[in-house]
């Protein structure tokens, strides 16, 4: 095989790759704590290949995904709970409500100019959704969460442990990541590459900016509000603290940790920044302190990302190979 | 009658804590203007100036009023090198690859120092002394806290301070041309590198300052700079990212705004009021109330 088809097999099947060596996980290792560690993996890679799409392909810089996820949580909760509706009805209901939710955003969001002014709406939309998390007490209960929400059934039979919880979440994660690569191959991705590198230019060959920027939000929180509603009733438990601004930081992270871009680079990203902070638990007191120096140092000597270590080495060992085959 | 004492009390109490806004503010729109670049990472700037202060002030062992000028200023010197250490360690190298790793790099940034300083002073917060009187006093028909007023005229001074520097001093001049046209500047014979960090310093001690003033109003933790970080920033973009008199009003006018909608709307509602505020006049005005202008827009 050349160089450059094991390149481009490794940049094409990599998000399927990994995917699958992250499913065959539970299956050795029996440990329930690695499962829950991954299930919430999954959900990470979820809103980083939301917000791969808006600021990655779109060039869009977010930072509210929170917001959007903590819409889907809630709708998803507040259905199940107050009107007893299907986890299977629910879940599209969510992430069409956050879908709703990013065309609101997404409108102001084209007004405004990009850069620091675009950071600064998402960051104060997300922050008023989580005032009305807190403050909306009849709705959301408050800084008490809501408690209760229901496991999903599939054809009568709940979905309770862990395994079976791991691979429905897996499931959707193979579902997004296949949606996203159809996605940016199409025709719409195509426009979001344009509109990312030159708004003027994008213009000038009849690219509606305002219609594909607002897709790009759309998109975007659809997928967060998915992933919200996944969580919700994985934690069976929600309340708002978890909606902070930080979770907005940490999906960028992901995707700049994973390798902005791409779609296998959210899928490394997420997983990463499930995994790291649990390993790093063992430097104690010190776990945060080497975890920021982590995101320092990856994100000034690796800006491709973790995925760009596999390219590079390819790259290295194909060369070392093919001066071998070539000497005499 | 009534309700015109309880806005006049309101409108002071939102100026107190706007001009600590509004110094923070400043600190992002010098950074920006002069070294094109933001710090993400401000308010571990700004809550490092306290924490320091707070350290000298035990070690003195005296609750004199040296001793906390001392501190202050100990307190100070420490949030400028805090940033020029930010500066030269993370911002200038994820600089190159883009906007979005500068962000990244900062919250590594601020994940680090927040993690120190939980380290060295723990997580729980401290109490930090109060120098000025906090009980209110009745000037005229209103009521008002000395505290607040000292921050007000503190800042001012601050401020007042920065202008003489920027406008008077040979490399405050050196300064301001850098963030007019940074390569013409460059071919005159000024040092980017030297005007770089000097901003950066100036800048990271205003941010400073604001946590000191800021630090008997509140108790002093490791989070305390996230939120305030945040309230500049909005300030800084309120104003219009860059421009420096738009700092200091963005500032102003984000407290006001938010001390009227906690005092006459709702104050558990008194944070998305001002966020709301804030999306409506940048759809109104997209580079906010006082556009930088071409060369400077962020």
């Amino acid at each position: 095989m050349t160089l450059k088809a094991t390149h481009a097999l490794y940049t094409n099947y990599c998000s399927y790759c990994f995917l699958a060596v992250i499913m065959v996980v539970p299956l050795v290792f029996t440990n329930p704590y690695f499962s829950h560690i991954l299930i919430l993996g999954g959900i990470y890679i979820i809103l980083a290949l939301g917000q791969n799409i808006v600021t990655g392909y779109c060039g869009q810089i977010h930072l509210g995904m929170a917001g959007f996820y903590a819409i889907g949580s809630y709708t998803s909760a507040i259905l199940c709970t107050r009107l007893g509706v299907s986890f299977w009805l629910a879940l599209p209901l969510s992430a069409a409500a956050a879908a709703i939710a990013g065309i609101v955003v997404g409108l102001p969001a084209l007004k405004v100019r990009g850069g620091v002014y675009l950071v600064l709406v998402t960051v104060s939309f997300a922050g008023i959704i989580q005032v009305i998390l807190n403050q909306w007490v009849s709705l959301t209960k408050g800084p008490m969460g809501i408690v209760g929400i229901p496991a999903p059934r599939i054809a009568g039979f709940e979905i309770s442990s862990l395994v079976q919880w791991f691979y429905l979440t897996y499931f959707f994660v193979v579902l997004v990541t296949l949606f996203s690569t159809r996605l940016v191959h199409s025709r719409i991705g195509r426009s979001f590459v344009a509109v990312r590198e030159s708004e003027t230019s994008a213009q000038s060959i009849g690219i509606n900016l305002a219609f594909y920027k607002v897709l790009a939000f759309l998109i975007s929180a659809a997928l967060a509000g998915l992933a919200g509603a996944i969580y919700a009733h994985y934690m069976t438990t929600i309340s708002p603290d978890v909606y902070g601004f930080n979770l907005s930081v940490l999906v960028l992270m992901m995707i700049v940790v994973g390798g902005i871009s791409s779609i296998p680079g959210s899928i490394l990203g997420g997983v990463t920044l499930a995994i790291v902070p649990e390993l790093l638990r063992a430097f104690g007191s010190f776990q945060m302190i080497v975890y920021g120096l982590g995101i320092i140092l990856s994100t000034i000597f690796l800006p491709s990302g973790l995925l760009a270590l596999g390219v590079n080495s390819i790259q290295f060992f194909g060369n070392k190979l093919s001066q071998k085959t070539s000497a005499p | 009658m009534d309700h015109a004492v309880t806005l006049v009390e309101l409108v002071m109490g939102g100026l107190a804590i706007g001009s600590v806004y509004s110094l923070v503010a400043l600190a992002h729109s010098l950074i920006w203007s002069g070294v094109r670049v933001v710090n993400f990472a401000q308010g571990e700037v700004f809550m490092s100036a306290p924490f320091i202060a707070l350290t000298v002030l035990m070690g003195s062992n005296l609750l004199s009023k040296q001793s906390f000028v001392i501190s202050i200023l100990a307190g100070v010197g420490a949030a400028s090198l805090v940033g020029l250490a930010l500066y030269l360690g993370v911002i200038a190298p994820t600089a190159k690859h883009g906007f979005l790793y500068v962000i990244a790099g900062c919250v590594g940034g601020s994940v680090l120092i927040q993690n120190i300083a939980i380290l060295i002073w723990g997580s729980t917060g401290v109490q930090f002394p109060s120098f000025l009187s906090t009980e209110p006093i009745k000037i005229g028909p209103f009521l008002l806290v000395p505290q607040d007023l000292w921050i007000m005229a503190i800042s001012l001074v601050a401020m007042g301070a920065l202008y003489l520097f920027l406008a008077k001093t040979r490399i405050g001049t050196a300064m301001r041309a850098a963030a007019q046209n940074r390569s013409v500047a460059g071919l005159m014979g000024i040092s980017h590198s030297l005007t770089d960090s000097l901003t950066i310093m100036v800048a990271s001690s205003l941010a400073g300052l604001a946590g000191v003033l800021l630090a008997p109003k509140f108790y002093v933790t490791p989070q305390m700079g996230t939120i305030i970080s945040s309230k500049g920033f909005s300030a800084a973009v309120l104003g219009g990212f860059g421009n420096i008199p738009g700092a200091v009003i963005g500032g102003l006018l984000l407290g006001v705004l938010e001390n009227l909608s906690a005092g006459f709307i709702s104050s558990e509602y008194k944070d998305a009021t001002a966020f709301i505020l804030m999306i409506f006049i940048l759809m109104a005005r997209p580079g906010g109330i006082f556009d930088a202008g071409k060369g400077r827009r962020a």
